[in-house]
């Protein structure tokens, strides 16, 4: 029963991937500009970077290349999360202008249609990036776990924007509110780990968990600690798994809309 | 055949009510409003109680907000009632929602279902994947529907590219992909003209009649449903005001026509002393005729020869007209 699910939810995934190409060849130009500014805006950012590695040599221990490494962890997760499962973004979007009805009245699971039914180019970009600095700035024996390490970042990102996203569901109008926080989890995750401490490193892990995105992996990569290891994964996952709670338990309150919107 | 008959829809005292912010005025009321809203309730639906029969074509008609839409929303799960029971096939939608979809087809005339930017057929082959319809059982089902439809020449242009009623006959197809035994239809003429509306009703017909399913559709126009042989619902604030076959309205309520004339020629106020005018100044007029009493024909032909008409108009009596009626009836 559930391998033929996911089978089903497979190919489902599949179509929608097709579909986002076929998009992509009709809009040539934007797909195009979007990806490429994505990169570019990545590149730019690593170079400032680059720039003031060279002025310190090391903030507060950390050094060039672990800013390399979060840009790796970063942007291939953003790519994933942002690419294959792009409506984690637009959950308040779909709820405040009713939109979530297309997906209550099909078969599929109301959750895993609604994540997998949108992309966005710009995160196409991210993601192309960060495969590029995998590939030339990252010695391969660490590429096996920095993969690894990947999944629960893609997991925090998704279950983050849908809780945030779900607030929509108890507040009126709470969609900026929502982008704000996903907005500042982003940044936060941008910066080198070890300018966070004491109550800072608190939050950054757990209210904004930015931190088990980039700087716990990170950290992981110099000196391996199992506890950490399990903890980046339990509390990945835990998470994760909130998020679907609040989600369905907020959806009784749905209260629908009658907005006027086409299918993009 | 008896089993013709049988129930499959059933709604026994729904209710819904929903919450919402009531803004203050002025500077104060910002403030007020942030720390001590007030709400109101609105009751979208109350007490509506009906059963429908397998293969019954019901339309529910009332003004806009009178809750048409939060009960069709309500069958397809959407929404979950505050009281109140629903049972279509047996299953409760609130709790079988997914069950359901398999035998629930829905159109929301505001919610297109098709992709904007690409043809038709990429929509209709992403529905078989979300449906899991078997490949072979998709490409027969699919080419009956493109004959029944004859949408053959437009299923590979961008939808964007196709007119409105191209577009909701791609909208059907999309809807009957998955054969379902039931079809919401909420507001599918909503923007539409004569002409796509007239062809709308022959769809919805010929989906009654061909595939046997049982429709339920809402319109804020009692027009709309001209023609179609239906059980009519009218609904006004949430609640059932009549309930029963759309010829009985028709004879009573819809014989009436608005006319409104203009002319070159001054009005002569006799001509119309058995009518009831409603405004007139010089050279314009307008007045409502019972079309049994006297034929829409006569009138106008009475009129042609008598002025030099230079603009005309005929409408139908809007819906809240013909409530008031109902109601004042019942009294």
């Amino acid at each position: 029963m559930a391998v033929r699910e996911i089978i089903s939810n497979f190919k489902l995934f599949i179509e929608y991937q097709k579909i986002f190409l076929k998009s992509a060849i009709e809009y040539r130009a934007n797909f195009l500009l979007s990806t490429f500014f994505m990169f570019l805006n990545d590149v730019i950012w690593l170079f400032f970077w680059y720039l003031l590695y060279y002025k310190l040599g090391d903030i507060n221990g950390w050094v060039f290349q672990d800013l390399i490494y979060i840009y790796v962890f970063a942007t291939i997760s953003f790519g994933i999360a942002g690419y294959f499962f792009g409506n984690h973004k637009e959950i308040a979007e779909l709820v405040v202008k009713g939109k979530l009805d297309f997906y209550l009245t099909l078969p599929k699971k109301d959750l895993t249609h609604i994540l997998i039914s949108k992309n966005s180019w710009f995160d196409l970009g991210d993601l192309l990036f960060g495969i590029l600095l995998l590939i030339f700035m990252v010695s391969v024996t660490k590429v096996p776990l920095i993969l690894l390490m990947i999944i629960p970042g893609v997991l925090i990102l998704i279950g983050f924007g849908i809780l945030v996203g779900s607030l929509s569901f108890y507040l009126q109008s709470s969609e900026s509110f929502g982008s704000t926080l996903y907005e500042s989890l982003i940044s936060i995750s941008l910066y080198p780990g070890s300018i966070f401490t004491g109550a800072t490193k608190f939050i950054t892990l757990f209210i904004l968990p930015a931190g088990f995105i980039t700087a716990v992996p990170v950290q992981l990569l110099h000196s391996f600690d199992l506890t950490w290891f399990i903890l980046l994964f339990l509390f990945s996952i835990a998470l994760f798994l909130l998020a679907i709670y609040v989600f369905y338990k907020g959806l009784k309150r749905y209260e629908s809309g009658n907005l006027l919107y086409v299918r993009m | 055949m008896k089993k013709e008959n049988k129930t499959i829809i059933s709604i026994k005292g729904l209710k819904k009510t929903f919450k919402t912010k009531v803004t203050k005025p002025g500077m104060s009321g910002i403030f007020r409003n942030i720390f001590s809203p007030d709400y109101k309730y609105i009751k979208a639906v109350d007490n509506i109680s009906l059963d429908i029969k397998k293969g019954e074509l019901v339309s529910f008609i009332g003004p806009n907000g009178a809750g048409k839409s939060t009960t069709l929303k309500m069958l397809s799960g959407i929404l979950f009632p505050d009281s109140g029971k629903i049972k279509i096939l047996g299953k409760d939608p609130s709790k079988k929602r997914k069950e359901l979809s398999y035998d629930i087809g829905t159109i929301f005339g505001q919610k297109p279902q098709l992709w904007f930017h690409l043809p038709p057929i990429d929509s209709f082959n992403l529905f078989a994947k979300i449906y899991d319809i078997d490949q072979t059982i998709y490409k027969e089902r699919l080419d009956n529907l493109i004959n029944l439809f004859e949408i053959s020449d437009i299923i590979n242009q961008p939808v964007r590219k196709l007119s409105l009623g191209q577009r909701m006959r791609c909208e059907f197809v999309l809807a009957l992909l998955h054969n379902p035994k039931i079809l919401f239809l909420d507001e599918p003429t909503i923007g539409m003209d004569i002409i796509v509306k007239k062809t709308m009703r022959e769809l919805i017909k010929k989906i009654n009649e061909k595939e046997k399913t049982t429709i339920i559709l809402t319109s804020h126009d009692i027009g709309d449903i001209e023609n179609i042989s239906t059980r009519l619902v009218i609904i006004n604030h949430g609640e059932i005001v009549y309930d029963g076959d759309f010829k009985n309205i028709k004879q009573k309520y819809l014989s009436k026509k608005l006319l409104k004339i203009t002319t070159e020629d001054k009005i002569d106020e006799k001509d119309f002393k058995d009518l009831t005018v409603i405004k007139k100044s010089k050279y314009y007029i307008e007045f409502e005729i019972e079309t049994h009493k006297f034929p829409l024909k006569k009138v106008i032909d009475f009129l042609f020869t008598k002025y030099k008409i230079t603009d005309i108009g005929i409408n139908e009596m809007p819906i809240e007209d013909v409530i008031e009626e109902i109601y004042r009836d019942q009294r």
